[in-house]
Parts: structure tokens; C-alpha cells; sequence
């Protein structure tokens, strides 16, 4: 699996970090500002920029880029 | 300034996005936010962040589901009786909130947000027909806040929240994802329409009122183009587009009553505009709504700048309305301080495209306001007709004059002997009388004493012309004539002058005359003999050989009685 470069740069510039640090394996852990709050904040932001909508049930368990970029293209390919 | 938002929801969640707008909209506020769930300890702690903060401005915005509690979603949970205990309880809360917010900041004004529920009442169809559902408690409270706006004069403002809701509907609204995850309501796409929601009634409670709205006509008050289509065939009124000009001049009318002048400014033929205004059944902008009608073909800034010195305000106080680009563009350049709003799209458009304008919203209405239009109106409607006619007798004609010329009428020597004593501007001789003197002159025999009322369309002027004339056989001197500065320019000295020219030909006089005694205020008189054939026989001594044929006037009149 290699990492959607949309997602990279949009997840890079929503915490203000260089974009090179931000991978696959990335998550809230890594990443000090990634709190609880300012998780939902990011969902939002890539709903709105991927245009997709995800669900309650799997929002809170999206904290890693991996898992992000799976729900997404879950999504897709269910379109 | 300085503005505190206490929010029952959870403010982190779009506080920095709303700074963000704040500073790309140039409003400079100093921002306070209560964190989540202390929005009423920190009204009650009198030591609190807030009071530290001292804010100018405090937005109140809870949601009806937090006054609420477990019943806005389980209204059967409680008997109608208990329901209105909670209300009762709701009110008294809102109530002790604004008191303790009035008391500790006495200088600060308060927006409360009126209530809507975030989700439709889960009893469907059965909330309205029992007591006390969901929706007659939203409206009940939403009543109270009336009587507490009342209670609290000029210190609460309420804030149309539920107007915004129901504009775009709680489905587009709210994200209950982002209740159930961080106790926030409101769906991403929707942050805009909030922000400008919070901001709009900042800058109406902060920014100039506009004072005029500048309208163009064709394609902006009717559809179509008067010159070119006739006053049969434009789009005003019916139905289809014709009713959404009809709508927008409802708008339109809405402004003037609360007082804000309209003026036309349009190039067009006079005659072919003013035809629809006067005539067009299905006009709503009658000619008595237009403080100032330019229509013409001068450029439009220079109309503008002639609107705003006719109603003796600043351009800076004038909204240009206009769907011509190129029209607006010129405005903008030249007149940047005009607001200018392009009208665009279809007519049904144009009501939201001038709502925007928060430069002509008000939160409170004054008796000023109201009456504003009406007073500005009567007093100098006259004087505003006369420049928007192609000439000055149509004018004359339109005002449907009537003077009723009474002599030696013994109830009008008050009114007589007032206007010799306060009289200086349009008075030939300015000699002053007392009401005995006027009563002399007449008994003795020898002098008429004219009195002329002028009426109009507008309305009965009163007793505003005075002549007194001494009769020496076949010559009549002219010993007073004044008039009321009120109707200069009317053509009433005329309309008296004439009379009193008939009466010495009835009893054969052959000389009127008259001397002008100058003071230091009659210029306005200085020219009336020399108008009316009189001629200067020496310095200030004038004299008119009869019969002479007499100057035209539009007023048609009446005598009371005769010698």
C-alpha cells in the first residue's frame, strides 16, 4: 500500500508539519497536537476535501493514516 | 471590542475558524469563549473570567436541548403539569442569567439567540396536539424572551437564530455525528452561514445606519426597458417575473417605513418614467415614497451627488441599486464611498441581494424612524417636485392651488395684525400693526384688507398672504404687502395682486401705488413691483396705470366675499 499523496500533504498542512514525516504508519501518538478535539477537527477536513462522509462507528477509530486511507477508499470503491 | 460568546455547546470545536473569518471580514474583536459546560457558572461566579474580560458585547446562544435537559427527547418522560414546571424552571433561569449579566456589566449589551431544536420533536406528528410538546415549549420560551427583551430595554437584543435555521434547513445545519462525538452541533458546511449569522449583528449595532436607497428603474424596479417597450408591455406585476419586481418594491417599501429615504436614479425620458410610477397599476413606489426622483440623462454619480445634497446628507450614506455592471462600476470608481449593489440574476434574487446589506439593517426601530419619511414628506415634498418637473408651470398646475381671498373679514385680524408683526422676509413696507390698528383701518372706511388662504394637494397653507390697501378715490396705495415666507415662489402674491387689480376696475381706480421701504431682511420683495409692470416713478416709489393686463398665475381662485 502506498500513501495517497492528497492525504499526505492534507493531513502535513492541517498539523503544520513537514510533509516527508507523515506516513502510513503515522498516528495520534506521533503527533502531539492530534488530540481528541483536533481529531474531529481533521475528519471534517478531509470529509470536505475527499467529498466523502464517514460514519459514527469508525470516526473515533481512525488515528492512523493507515486507517484513514483505508476507510477512504473503502468508500470509494463502494461508490 | 471586546465580545464574550457563552455557548452550551462546545465552542473548540469552530472558535479558531470563526477567529480566522473575523479577521479576513476586518472586524477587529477581542474574543472570549467559555469553556465547555460553564457558560452559566460563569455567570453566576462573580469573580469569573468573563467579568475579568469585561466584554462590550455578550452573545448568549444556548440551545433549547441544554434548558431542556432529558425531556426535549422524551417530552412523555414528564405529566403536561411537571412539563410546565420545567418551563416555568427554563424561564427563571434565562431570566437570573440576564439579570447577573445587566448588573455586573451595566455597559455591555446582550444577544440572545432565540431557541429551535437541533432535531425534529421525535413525537412526529403528535408534539402539536398535545400540551406543552417540543415545539409550544420552543415557542413558549422563545415568547419569554420577548418580555425579558421588554424587561431588559436596550440592553437585549434577540438574534433571529431560528430564522437562520429554518433558511437552510436543520438537515443542512446541524451534524448530530459531531453532537454524539464532541457536543457540537453544527454540520462543517454550515460554519459560514453561522459565523455571518453572529457577525451580521455586529456590524449593524456598530456600523453607520445608510440613510438612502438610490434605486435604478428599468430592470431593477420593473422588467424591462420603459423607453424601448412601453408602458404596456414591461414586466410589472401578473405573474411570474413581473410579481418578483412587484416583491422587491414590497422590500423597498418595507425600508422606507423604517426610514430610510428612497430616490430614483435613471436615465430614461422623464415623461416615460414618471408615467409608470404615477400610472402602472401594479406600481407599489408611488411617486410619495421618493424623497429625490432623477430622471434623466446625466451620468448617475452626478445625479447621486445631486440625491445626496437635495436630502442634505453625505454620500457615504447612500446604497446605489442597479443591475447594470458598467453603471455600478462608474459608481464605485468615482464614488467609492457609495455602497453599491449590483443587482444580479433573476428579480426573485434581488430581495436576498439587498438583505445582505447590514448597513441598512436596524436593530430597534425609533419613533424618529417612523415618522422620518412622513415629516421630511410634508414639509419639503413641494419643493422636491419642483425640480423633478420639466418645467416650472407643469409644476404649479400639478399642485392644484386654491386661494380663497377674503376682504375685511373681521375673524381673520388676529391672524392680519400676527403675520405685519412677524413677517420680514416677503414684506413690502414691513409696517407692523396691532389687531385695534387692522380694526380702525377697516371701520374708518377708507382701506381693504385682503387676506388670502392658499390650499393645495398637500394640504391648507392657512392665512399666508396680507394686503392692505388704502383707497384715495381713483388711486389705491399700497400701504402692507407681505407673505408667509412658507410659500414663496407659489405665485400667490400674483394671485392676490390680480384680485385686488379687479376690484379697482370695478370702481374705476386708474393707478395702483406703492412704495418699497427697504429693511434689512425684505430682498425676497425687493423685485415684486418691477415683476408686475409697476414702474419707479422715483427711488422706491412705484406706480401701475390700470387697466393693465394681468401676469399669469396657476391658482384658482375663490372669493369669500366681495366689496
Amino acid at each position: 500500500m502506498i500513501i495517497n499523496e492528497k492525504l499526505q500533504k492534507l493531513i502535513a498542512a492541517f498539523f503544520n508539519k513537514p510533509v516527508d514525516i507523515i506516513s502510513l504508519s503515522t498516528s495520534n501518538n506521533d503527533i502531539e497536537e492530534w488530540d481528541s478535539l483536533e481529531h474531529i477537527k481533521l475528519i471534517l477536513e478531509i470529509e470536505e476535501k475527499f467529498n466523502i462522509k464517514f460514519s459514527l462507528d469508525v470516526i473515533p477509530n481512525m488515528i492512523t493514516i493507515k486507517a484513514i486511507q483505508e476507510e477512504i477508499d473503502r468508500i470509494n470503491n463502494e461508490k | 471590542m471586546k465580545i464574550a460568546f457563552l455557548t452550551s455547546f462546545n465552542s473548540d470545536m469552530f472558535k479558531k475558524d470563526f477567529e480566522r473569518y473575523l479577521e479576513k471580514s476586518n472586524l477587529k474583536c477581542d474574543l472570549f469563549w467559555n469553556g465547555y459546560s460553564l457558560h452559566e457558572q460563569l455567570v453566576f461566579d462573580e469573580n469569573s473570567r468573563l467579568y475579568e474580560f469585561q466584554p462590550t458585547l455578550i452573545f448568549i446562544h444556548f440551545e433549547i436541548e441544554s434548558l431542556l435537559g432529558d425531556l426535549a427527547y422524551d417530552i412523555l418522560s414528564l405529566k403536561d403539569k411537571e412539563r410546565e414546571i420545567k418551563i416555568e424552571e427554563a424561564k427563571i433561569k434565562l431570566s437570573a442569567i440576564v439579570k447577573k449579566l445587566t448588573e455586573k456589566l451595566t455597559d455591555s449589551l446582550i444577544v440572545i439567540e432565540n431557541f429551535i431544536p437541533r432535531s425534529n420533536s421525535y413525537l412526529g406528528v403528535m408534539d402539536l396536539n398535545i400540551t406543552c410538546g417540543l415545539i409550544e415549549i420552543t415557542n413558549n420560551l422563545n415568547y419569554y424572551l420577548l418580555s425579558l427583551r421588554q424587561e431588559f430595554q436596550n440592553k437585549i437584543i434577540i438574534n433571529p437564530y431560528s430564522e437562520l435555521i429554518s433558511k437552510y434547513g436543520v438537515d443542512n445545519c446541524f451534524d448530530l455525528r459531531l453532537y454524539h462525538l464532541a457536543k457540537f452541533p453544527f454540520a462543517k458546511k454550515f460554519y459560514l452561514n453561522i459565523f455571518e449569522h453572529y457577525t451580521d449583528i455586529i456590524k449593524v449595532i456598530t456600523s453607520p445606519r445608510k440613510k438612502c436607497i438610490v434605486c435604478d428603474l428599468d430592470n431593477t424596479l420593473w422588467g424591462g426597458i420603459i423607453g424601448q417597450d412601453g408602458i404596456e408591455n414591461i414586466q410589472l406585476g401578473g405573474s411570474g417575473l413581473g410579481e418578483a419586481y412587484v416583491q422587491f418594491q414590497k422590500l423597498l417599501l418595507n425600508f422606507y417605513r423604517r426610514g430610510i429615504f428612497l430616490a430614483v436614479c435613471s436615465k430614461n425620458n422623464y415623461a416615460d418614467a414618471i408615467d409608470v410610477i404615477d400610472n402602472h397599476p401594479d406600481m407599489i413606489l408611488r411617486k410619495k415614497y421618493f424623497a429625490c426622483i432623477r430622471i434623466n440623462w446625466d451620468s448617475k454619480p452626478l445625479n447621486i451627488k445631486s440625491i445626496a445634497d437635495k436630502l442634505n446628507i453625505g454620500t457615504d450614506s447612500l446604497v446605489f441599486i442597479d443591475d447594470n455592471p458598467a453603471e455600478c462600476e462608474l459608481v464605485k470608481m468615482q464614488m467609492p464611498e457609495v455602497e453599491v449593489v449590483n443587482l444580479a440574476g433573476d428579480p426573485d434574487n434581488y430581495i436576498e441581494q439587498l438583505m445582505k446589506i447590514n448597513s441598512l439593517q436596524s436593530v430597534f426601530i425609533t419613533g424618529e424612524d417612523l415618522s422620518r419619511n412622513l415629516m421630511y414628506m410634508v414639509d419639503i415634498k413641494r419643493k422636491l417636485e419642483e425640480t423633478t418637473y420639466g418645467n416650472l408651470n407643469d409644476y404649479f398646475k400639478s399642485l392644484n392651488m386654491r386661494a380663497e381671498i377674503s376682504i375685511n373679514t373681521e375673524s381673520f385680524f388676529p391672524r392680519v395684525s400676527q403675520l405685519t408683526q412677524k413677517t420680514n422676509q416677503f414684506n413690502l413696507t414691513t409696517k407692523r400693526y396691532s389687531n385695534e390698528e387692522i380694526n380702525k383701518f377697516v371701520t374708518s372706511g377708507n382701506y381693504n384688507v385682503y387676506t388670502l388662504r392658499l390650499i393645495d394637494k398637500y394640504g391648507d397653507n392657512g392665512i399666508v398672504v396680507v394686503a392692505i390697501i388704502e383707497k384715495e378715490n381713483d388711486q389705491w396705495y399700497i400701504d402692507s404687502f407681505l407673505m408667509s415666507c412658507r410659500v414663496i415662489g407659489r405665485q400667490a402674491e400674483t394671485a392676490l395682486l390680480n384680485t385686488i387689480i379687479e376690484d379697482a376696475l370695478k370702481e374705476n381706480v386708474k393707478m395702483l401705488r406703492g412704495n418699497f421701504i427697504k429693511s434689512e431682511k425684505n430682498a425676497p420683495a425687493q423685485e415684486f413691483y418691477r415683476m408686475h409692470n409697476f414702474i419707479e416713478k422715483s427711488n422706491n416709489y412705484w406706480e401701475l396705470e390700470l387697466p393693465d393686463q394681468l401676469k399669469e398665475h396657476f391658482i384658482k381662485i375663490i372669493r369669500e366675499n366681495h366689496i
